[in-house]
């Protein structure tokens, strides 16, 4: 009688901040800063997927690449479970902000990135094969043979031929070529894959085909999925455990049932209102946010939502909300947040 | 679990070949008449100047002789009696020096006839500077007396105008192409570098270039090449007027490398290779510079009529090459002056020859323009 | 009464772009009808040819494309002392540069897009009139959102300047624009995506047309500001009683803003009825397959597998015979689909389909 144990954390982020810099002036003063992403607190188990979604403007994007130090982050820490890094063959948690240029490359193998942009992300000089075997060139694994017969495995997992290693990018479909970006960041066998919108530049009907393709790969091979995306729908559909960002901030967190059924942020609750349903019969009065989305070099006072609020009161004005455990696994940043009864879908 | 892929591309069926970047922009250049057209004269000049200079040329670069700016002889097939022969020949001259006005003129001599022979034997050489040989592609018979064949001319030291074309275009265009290569690699480098490090070097090298930049083109050339000591050997004077020329036009190619890096950087690929661990080198070296090596080669190709033509101007000047080298812009500076137009006027026909050459890269480079952007029209 | 009566009817539509490597049919037989009120949502996915039937609608077709058969007839209401009458315009007949289509254009059909500010990527090539490009709708970055508001209504109602100067601010009033009055003096880019689109509703409404073409006019917002709106449309709608032609590829979208829906597959459509039957009562399999394959935010289907469409859009040069969905359907019957097309064919009351399925019913 086996209890499934619980999965260990294997992404930590605490207080992750990503600024960037605004200039002006002849010459080039920093006259403010963009606060994309502006204190992040989460975790991602083992074979889980976490999934990040907001509107515009919310960081969600730039979150994903300030983990993976594509973007240097202003502050913060990213703790991973390493195995490669790790001293003693146990994997450990390993702050990545600690280490030099030599190690993150190692931890770059066990975490991948896919892109948003199905033309943009493969280099349309280089062969698919090209492609898929450059991280393994990159780490230097592996010889002639043994990488040919690692692309032609990873093209079959992704459902894609062996003849299309010689094949460039312009000669495929857009859903075609996002099977050749997961190949390719499966290709070092990464324990985690940062997702940024993978499906959003698809037709739906590939969107599903991808979507499935995902899972698949993640029940077998134990993925850890980001899943960084802003079509609520899709998000809700793939993740374990959904985060919810508005202007580089998460204002609430929680699994993926818990949030639709029983949200706690009102920003959630209006955004999941605002979703048109693909239900002509579904009734439900809709909650309309006033005004724009806030700006992120610019933010309002206090809580940044307290703007397009309906529930905002004195407080929301002046204090920005602490972001806490308000029910077991279920995080908040609201003030009213114990008070208020909140619509699901 | 895999998914099974029922419809495949069919465009995958279709083609055979690779569809590689390159063999798509070949394909597509090929359509291209002008531009093959560019390409082919641009091909035939660097071959019959730049190589076979010796071959071509009927005479060699320093022969002199005493028919002295002699006008152009065309050949003909009909003599003055109204035969036909298969074999063209040319009239011989015959020079009257009238004594008042110390005036040259020439007339044809109908009784003097040189028929012309190809792949004769005349004045030997050194084919590559390496292998004798005295195969030209015409010329008159040596031992027939007084033969001669200057089908555009001579110069004031009777040297045939035709022969020194092709000498004169070997170093002029050998010049264009040094010198661009030269610029290529100082530019381009420098370029790239700029663009994609960013930052305090940017700056710094984007001012550098801005402060040459806006120097006077002219004052500066003719200051650079004043500096070339007058004992120098004409080799010499040659590699260092390229390098002059180089060094003052860098700036425009790796302004343009520069923008090319930049925009290139911001590409999702170059992300992602930097996600999977990718070095700054092999990130430049694999995926910016052949990025950038289509655009490179067009701007290349283009930028060398502006080398020939800046080298044209400075040897008119008298600033350029010396003789005893030749170039076309020293061949222009003898006919560039009153006199010269209004009695030799022969002696300006290079320009026809600098003009083609321009243009056939122009059309060369557009051509490759076009062609390497084959998703353009998709 | 005007009610139930067709204001535009698309008859057996062809449009066809004839490139280097052959023949692209656009649109291949496209029928329906738009009733006066309605809103009529075409969906589909990229290459179904909704967008191109819009444009054909208003003569609008780019090179290399041209209709290539069919017709489009449009009924324009002519009010005259208290009586009605119907004239119908043949806009296939139209010459696409002339006066009649583009009175009509901006004027009687007004069309708003996707991005509001795409005068980088025009309808035309350089070219284009810049009067064109107004009555299109698309703003320009340059001029202020007055000159241009004001020259559209202009060009299509007899007033003032100063009048339609009054008549812009009240649109941008109508379409939620706070401080309409100044804003009518800004440039297009001092707005957010989500403000220009609706000045362009603005645009297309100031000259109070009959219709309303909506090609993907909320893809490009977020969802916040795309319920916003939606809103705005279905409010101006109700106000009055504009018909709409929506063409999108959202599920949700159309769900919510459509009366009667035509889903289009490959340049033809393939099933079209009330928006209640499409979604609960699918009869093509390829409705069938793209309902099944969206993840539901409603449903809560979390963690299961999607239903996905094998296969992938043929190759528009290497079409498949007979049914062009047959090589990806799940009800494949071989022998019949493989061999001829499909007849279009009444299910039932109210609802069509293409497929063979149907066909002996």
């Amino acid at each position: 009688m086996e209890k499934q144990p619980e999965k260990r954390i294997l992404l930590d982020v605490k207080g992750l901040k990503k600024f960037f810099p605004i200039q002006a002036g002849v010459m080039r003063r920093t006259v403010g800063n963009v606060r994309a992403v502006d204190d992040l607190n989460f975790f991602v188990r083992e074979g889980e997927t976490l999934g990040l979604v907001g509107e515009s403007g919310c960081g969600k994007t730039t979150a994903g690449r300030s983990i993976l130090r594509l973007y240097e982050p202003t502050a913060g820490t990213v703790f991973f479970r390493s195995r490669l890094l790790s001293p003693n063959g146990e994997s450990s948690m390993i702050n990545l902000m600690e280490l030099d240029r030599e190690q993150m490359k190692t931890i770059r193998k066990e975490m991948a990135m896919i892109f948003q942009d199905p033309v943009g992300s493969l280099n349309p000089r280089m062969s698919v094969f090209d492609i898929i075997s450059e991280p393994m060139v990159i780490h230097g694994e592996g010889n002639g043979s043994l990488i040919e017969e690692r692309v032609v495995h990873l093209l079959d997992r992704v459902g894609l031929r062996p003849e299309h290693m010689r094949r460039y990018p312009h000669e495929f479909s857009g859903g075609q070529r996002q099977r050749i970006g997961i190949a390719r960041s499966l290709s070092m066998a990464p324990q985690m894959i940062i997702c940024d919108e993978p499906v959003s530049a698809l037709d739906v009907s590939i969107q599903a085909q991808t979507l499935n393709l995902l899972q698949d790969l993640q029940a077998d091979f134990n993925l850890a999925y980001i899943f960084v995306a802003h079509d609520l729908s899709v998000v809700q559909h793939i993740s374990d455990r959904v985060a919810v960002m508005y202007v580089g901030k998460i204002v609430e967190l929680t699994r993926a049932e818990v949030l639709y059924d029983y949200p706690l942020h009102p920003y959630t609750e209006a955004l999941m209102s605002a979703v048109p349903k693909p239900d002509p019969k579904y009734q439900s009065e809709r909650i309309i946010m006033e005004g724009e989305v806030a700006d992120p070099s610019n933010p309002p006072s206090g809580c940044y939502f307290h703007p397009r609020c309906r529930y905002a009161v004195g407080i929301c004005m002046q204090e920005m909300p602490e972001f806490r455990e308000l029910k077991p696994d279920h995080w908040v940043a609201c003030h009213r947040a114990e008070e208020l009864e909140l619509k699901g879908v | 679990m895999v998914i099974n892929e029922t419809a495949v591309a069919p465009e995958a069926e279709k083609i055979q070949v690779s569809q590689s970047y390159w063999s798509l922009v070949w394909w597509k250049f090929k359509k291209n008449r002008l531009a093959i057209i560019g390409g082919i004269v641009v091909l035939l000049f660097y071959v019959s100047c730049g190589l076979l200079a010796e071959f071509f040329a009927p005479y060699g670069l320093h022969t002199e002789s005493e028919f002295l700016e002699a006008p152009p002889q065309w050949p003909r097939f009909r003599d003055t009696e109204g035969r036909w022969h298969l074999r063209p020949f040319i009239y011989g001259l015959e020079q009257h020096i009238n004594m008042t006005t110390r005036e040259r003129s020439y007339t044809v001599d109908a009784t003097k006839r040189y028929p012309i022979h190809f792949f004769i034997k005349a004045e030997p050489y050194k084919l590559f500077g390496l292998i004798k040989w005295d195969r030209h592609l015409f010329g008159v018979n040596p031992d027939q007396e007084g033969a001669h064949v200057y089908l555009l001319g001579t110069d004031r030291l009777g040297k045939d105008q035709l022969s020194r074309l092709f000498f004169g275009g070997r170093i002029s265009l050998l010049i264009g192409l040094t010198g661009v290569i030269m610029t290529l690699f100082f530019g381009a480098t420098l370029g790239a570098i700029s663009g994609y490090y960013g930052g305090a070097i940017d700056m710094f090298m984007q001012r550098a270039t801005e402060f040459l930049g806006a120097f006077p083109d002219i004052p500066l050339f003719m200051a650079l090449a004043s500096v070339i000591p007058a004992t120098v050997s004409p080799l010499i004077v040659y590699f260092l007027l390229t390098i002059i020329l180089a060094f003052v036009r860098w700036g425009g190619l790796a302004r343009q490398v520069r923008g090319l890096v930049l925009s290139l950087r911001e590409r999702e690929y170059v992300l992602a290779a930097q996600s999977f661990g990718a070095s700054d080198r092999r990130i430049l070296f694999k995926h910016l510079i052949p990025g950038a090596i289509s655009h490179i080669i067009v701007i290349t190709t283009l930028a060398i009529p502006g080398m020939i033509l800046s080298e044209t101007a400075l040897s008119w000047l008298g600033l350029g090459i010396r003789s005893p080298m030749t170039s076309w812009g020293v061949m222009l500076q003898e006919g560039g002056n009153i006199r010269a137009i209004r009695y030799t006027p022969w002696l300006l026909i290079p320009i026809i020859f600098i003009m083609l050459a321009v243009l056939a890269f122009n059309m060369l480079g557009d051509g490759l323009r076009d062609a390497t952007d084959p998703y353009g029209s998709r | 009464m005007s009610e139930n009566q067709v204001l535009v009817e698309v008859k057996d539509l062809k449009v066809e772009f004839d490139v280097r490597d052959g023949i692209v049919k656009a649109v291949d037989g496209a029928t329906f009808g738009i009733k006066r009120g309605q809103t009529m949502g075409i969906i589909g996915e990229s290459g179904c040819g909704k967008s191109m039937t819009a444009k054909a609608i208003l003569q609008m077709v780019p090179k290399p494309g041209k209709v290539t058969g069919g017709e489009i007839l449009y009924h324009r209401l002519i009010r005259s002392n208290g009586s009605e009458k119907v004239d119908v315009v043949n806009i296939t007949e139209l010459d696409p540069d002339g006066q009649e289509i583009r009175q009509i254009r901006g004027g009687e059909i007004a069309m708003i897009f996707q991005e509001p500010m795409s005068s980088l990527t025009p309808v035309y090539d350089a070219g284009t009139h810049i009067r064109e490009a107004v009555s299109l709708h698309r703003l320009m970055p340059i001029r202020k959102i007055d000159s241009q508001m004001v020259e559209t209504i202009q060009a299509h109602r007899k007033v003032t300047k100063e009048e339609a100067r009054e008549i812009a601010i009240d649109m941008l009033h109508k379409v939620g624009i706070p401080k309409p009055e100044q804003r009518v003096d800004s440039y297009p880019h001092q707005l957010s995506g989500g403000q220009r689109q609706r000045v362009m509703i603005a645009i297309a409404l100031s000259s109070q047309p009959a219709m309303l073409i909506a090609d993907e006019p909320t893809t490009a917002l977020d969802v916040s500001i795309e319920a916003q709106i939606l809103d705005i449309m279905r409010e101006l709608q109700d106000e009055v009683d504009m018909t709409i032609m929506f063409i999108t590829h959202n599920l949700g979208v159309i769900a919510e803003m459509a009366d009667e829906i035509c889903v289009m597959y490959m340049g033809k459509i393939v099933e079209r009825a009330d928006v209640v039957s499409v979604f609960y009562q699918p009869k093509h399999p390829y409705t069938q397959a793209l309902l099944q394959s969206i993840p539901h935010i409603v449903k809560k289907k979390t963690r299961e597998r999607l239903v996905s469409i094998e296969g992938m859009v043929p190759d528009p040069f290497n079409l498949p015979s007979g049914c062009l969905f047959h090589p990806r359907c799940p009800r494949f019957m071989p022998g019949i689909c493989d061999r001829s097309q499909p007849k279009w064919t009444k299910v039932e009351e109210g609802h069509w389909a293409s497929c063979f399925l149907y066909e002996n019913v």
